[in-house]
């Protein structure tokens, strides 16, 4: 089932709140890299999933980003567990960056389809929109999945990271900023229909 | 190098790397001339290196077994390939062998025979590296050989990555304690060892050999695919697997090698713009014996149609020789280009997908529209060789090539949809290059067909200034006596800016490569022009307090308007020389890209002290210079940067302080400072500035004002 139309609410019919800090595992590149090689050998390829979250401010759709530091975002999601489905694992993950702690107040996640799945060949930091045809056994599988929000949600971002609404036109061709995967997200997204609907 | 060198004072790394470089575009071919080549060049190097504590005893030590000994050795060694050059290498290299040979000839003569040449050899090669490395390696092989009482320490090596790879190697083999570390238990037992196996010892020492042979030896390797110099390097675990098809796969790369020996590791070298497979990579097996079968086994099969290339390499000069296959793929390219005016897709597919756009362009250049240069034909072949080679810098090149596509069509046609080619371009490529007055005939000519300056300006967001200075398209290696590494003009005003971005990975704040960020690092200025807009949006940012990045983003926005007419300003040849430099300092580290981050903290650092030099000579005006950086050292969290753009900070803001004072204090200024200030100076008066080195050295040697 193709879902096109995406609704999409102003920031302002969300809560957000705070909770306790979500530090990184890895406190570099080297020893994420390292901690990956880890993983895949244990694990085999590590399969992670994403969530583009969007609301809309001025009648442009907005993507929710964390911020880390200054200047590193990155999408809400993380790693699957081995075997785990893919849904159910970004809802974890979802639930866990950014819903609030106490189980009355968990967002029914409404995961949409799959915009964009990105391959990791080696275990460097570079991920390609494909995998490379020399490559027969890629070490990561990223997978971007767009999800729908309701009117009203209760956002609890950990005190360490900043949660940010960015406009697709900030992300689209802004490579050296966001990167390859998030600043083509808008190409993703282009063939949506969204539904702005205001407070 | 003495200061007075002025610009060139910081130089002795550059130039080494330069010559360095020049060396790994040499190496394809050349062999034993390349070798004495380098050797000479590191002798000088590493003549009054002292190394590790033992160093001095060691050579001492050495020296008198090498009087006993070395008549001995010349016997041992029969048949083998002895380089001349290393054979006449410090008398620290050939004692070690000898005391092997001493000790040997104690146990197993005819054992030794065999096999103590081949250390010989090993030694030898490490030899050409340096006395540094030589005396190590022969430490190495004292240690090994149940030395004869020879203790050398392997210590921290202060030479070049190189051997820190060799170290790095040595370990991955755990059979062969060649630590070079004195242990003399281990020495008798691999004593024992070797006599009974015959294998492991020597090919301990013949792996040293092997990887001390980095430069030359495997070079020769490369070259030929199966020098005399790889035979008897015998002994490693590291391959060189080459000449492959894009899309041969790592899995039919290793159902073949597996039946020689269990292999440890396969690494194929990708194109990081696009990820597709440069077509060789670098194998290791556990046992060297499998190597060493692989390599006369395999050489030549043929995958996917294609009969691949093995050789012995060590992690390093696996990338040369790869570098070398590439280089050699292009030339091919070229050749038949030239030779038969075809289209890049055509002349065996190298270009890939930049061909596309090449392809369109070169015809448009040979549609014989009287460019007036009449090897046009020439650069373009060149364009496209240069651009395989800056592979990874995909996103410029193309940006590069949209550029020229533009000179063909406005010279085909005027009138012709030049307001659609201008959109083509990406915002990174810079017109206003001052790169070639030719070019600016071809734009003038351009502007005569009507209409034209005005056309392309506005898509350009406001970087490309008037057309009159817009020099020509940023295209490396067009035109043949431009250097290839020549890129667009949004390069130099960027190159602090891509640092920053390469910073990133070091500090696991960003997930996108190096290369990538030479094609994104223009774009910064418009990302970040929009970004104090887009601030305002940020959800959290009111509630979180965190107005930090907001800061930031507005004065980006001022500073990027300040910049633009910068650029105007500046002379042209100025900026393509410093273009020059940090591009080639970009490809430099696209193609490290591939080793250990550990390896690239001092190649950055290098980079950017030369580029901060070149920074420092080529800005006019200090406040606008300061205050990019400074606007860039708030922007960013990225420590090394942020330390880098202190640096520049600081010594600006010294400058700047030192305007002010009187020259009473120039002088501590000069010896102290020497060559920046000196050029402040001379910037100050503009009347005075020259694009002559020798003439701005020779100002500066007159009393100050």
């Amino acid at each position: 089932m193709v879902n096109s139309i995406v609704n999409t609410y102003p920031l302002s019919s969300y809560t957000f709140g705070t909770k306790e800090p979500k530090m990184e595992k890895d406190t570099s590149v080297a020893d994420r890299l390292a901690r990956m090689k880890v993983n895949y050998m244990k694990e085999g390829m590590r399969t992670s999933v994403e969530a583009i979250l969007l609301v809309q401010e001025h009648n442009h759709p907005h993507i929710l980003l964390l911020q880390i530091g200054n200047t590193f975002c990155k999408l809400p999601g993380g790693r699957l567990k081995p075997g785990e489905n893919e849904i159910e694992g970004l809802k974890r993950k979802l639930s866990s960056k950014l819903a609030a702690n106490s189980p009355a107040l968990q967002p029914d996640w409404q995961i949409g389809e799959c915009v964009a799945i990105w391959w990791r060949p080696n275990f460097e930091t570079i991920m390609y929109p494909y995998c490379p045809p020399h490559i027969t056994k890629p070490k990561e599988c990223k997978k971007l999945f767009l999800v729908h929000l309701s009117e009203r949600e209760y956002f609890a971002v950990p005190k360490n990271l900043k949660l940010l609404a960015v406009p697709l036109f900030e992300l689209y061709d802004n490579v050296q900023r966001y990167g390859p995967v998030i600043s083509t997200i808008p190409q993703q997204l282009s063939r949506f229909q969204f539904n702005m609907i205001n407070a | 190098m003495d200061e007075g060198d002025g610009e060139f004072g910081d130089g002795g790394d550059r130039n080494e790397d330069q010559f360095l470089h020049r060396n790994e575009a040499i190496s394809a071919v050349a062999d034993e001339g390349f070798l004495g080549e380098e050797y000479d060049d590191y002798e000088d190097l590493y003549n009054d290196v002292n190394v590790g504590e033992g160093f001095l005893q060691t050579l001492r030590r050495n020296q008198e077994e090498d009087l006993g000994f070395r008549t001995q050795e010349e016997e041992v060694e029969v048949d083998k390939k002895i380089d001349v050059s290393a054979a006449e290498s410090t008398g620290v290299s050939v004692p070690g062998v000898s005391g092997e040979a001493k000790v040997e000839k104690g146990g197993d003569g005819s054992v030794v025979a065999s096999r103590v040449p081949a250390r010989v050899e090993g030694y030898q090669d490490l030899g050409f590296r340096g006395n540094e490395m030589a005396s190590k390696g022969s430490g190495g092989g004292g240690g090994g050989g149940g030395g004869g009482g020879i203790k050398v320490e392997l210590g921290p090596s202060s030479s070049s990555c190189k051997m820190g790879e060799t170290r790095g190697h040595i370990d991955s083999n755990s059979s062969v304690p060649s630590q070079g570390i004195g242990q003399p238990q281990q020495q008798q037992q691999q004593h024992s060892q070797v006599v009974g196996s015959g294998n492991v010892g020597h090919d301990g020492f013949g792996r040293q050999g092997g990887i001390g042979g980095v430069g030359g030896n495997v070079n020769g390797i490369g070259g030929s695919g199966n020098a005399s110099g790889g035979a008897s390097g015998g002994g490693g675990t590291i391959l060189f697997v080459g000449d492959l098809h894009w899309w041969t796969t790592d899995a039919q790369l290793e159902a073949e090698l597996t039946k020689y020996g269990p292999v440890k590791e396969v690494k194929f070298f990708d194109e990081k713009a696009s990820g597709k497979s440069k077509g060789y990579c670098q194998v290791e097996f556990y046992d060297p014996a499998s190597a060493t079968a692989c390599k006369e086994g395999m050489n030549g099969h043929i995958f996917n149609g294609r009969p691949c290339v093995v050789a012995y390499a060590s992690p390093y000069s696996v990338r040369r020789m790869g570098e070398a296959q590439v280089n050699k793929n292009q030339q091919m390219a070229q050749t038949s280009l030239s030779q038969g005016r075809r289209t890049v897709g055509d002349a065996g597919g190298r270009g890939g997908g930049n061909s596309i756009a090449t392809g369109g362009n070169y015809q448009g250049g040979d549609g014989g529209r009287g460019y007036g240069r009449g090897n046009w034909g020439r650069g373009g072949a060149q364009g496209v060789g240069g651009r395989g080679q800056v592979g990874p810098m995909r996103g410029r090149i193309g940006g590069g090539m949209g550029g020229r596509g533009i000179i063909g069509n406005g010279g085909s046609g005027f009138g012709q949809g030049l307001a659609a080619t201008p959109p083509l371009l990406h915002p990174q490529t810079m017109m206003g290059q001052g790169f070639d007055p030719s070019y600016g005939a071809q734009m003038g000519r351009m502007a005569g067909y009507g209409g034209f300056p005005a056309g392309p300006t506005p898509p350009f967001s406001g970087i490309l200034p008037s057309f009159p200075p817009v020099g020509g398209v940023g295209l490396p290696g067009v035109a043949p006596h431009v250097n290839p590494a020549f890129f667009g003009r949004g390069m130099p005003a960027n190159g602090m800016g891509m640092m920053p971005t390469t910073g990133v990975e070091g500090h696991g704040m960003g997930m996108w490569s190096d290369p990538s960020a030479a094609a994104w690092g223009s774009d910064e200025h418009a990302g970040r022009a929009g970004e104090s807009s887009y601030g305002e949006d940020a959800a959290s940012d009111h509630q979180y307090g965190e107005v930090s990045h907001e800061r930031g983003g507005w004065s980006n926005a001022t500073k990027e308007k300040e910049r633009a007419p910068e650029r105007e300003w500046s002379g042209a040849s100025d900026r393509r020389y410093r273009d020059d430099r940090e591009t080639m300092a970009d490809r430099d580290m696209s193609r490290e890209k591939d080793i250990a981050h550990a390896h690239d903290w001092p190649e950055r650092r290098h980079r950017e002290d030369r580029e901060t030099v070149r920074d420092r000579d080529r800005d006019r005006d200090r406040d606008r210079h300061r205050d990019r950086d400074r606007e860039r050292d708030r922007d960013r969290d990225r420590e090394r940067d942020r330390d880098r753009y202190r640096e520049d900070r600081d010594r600006y803001l010294d400058h700047h302080r030192y305007r002010e004072r009187e020259s009473e204090q120039d002088d501590e200024w000069d010896r102290g400072r020497s060559r920046t200030h000196s050029k402040l100076r001379l910037s100050q008066d503009e009347d005075r500035r020259s694009g002559s080195r020798d003439a701005e050295y020779a100002k500066r040697r007159r009393p100050s004002e």
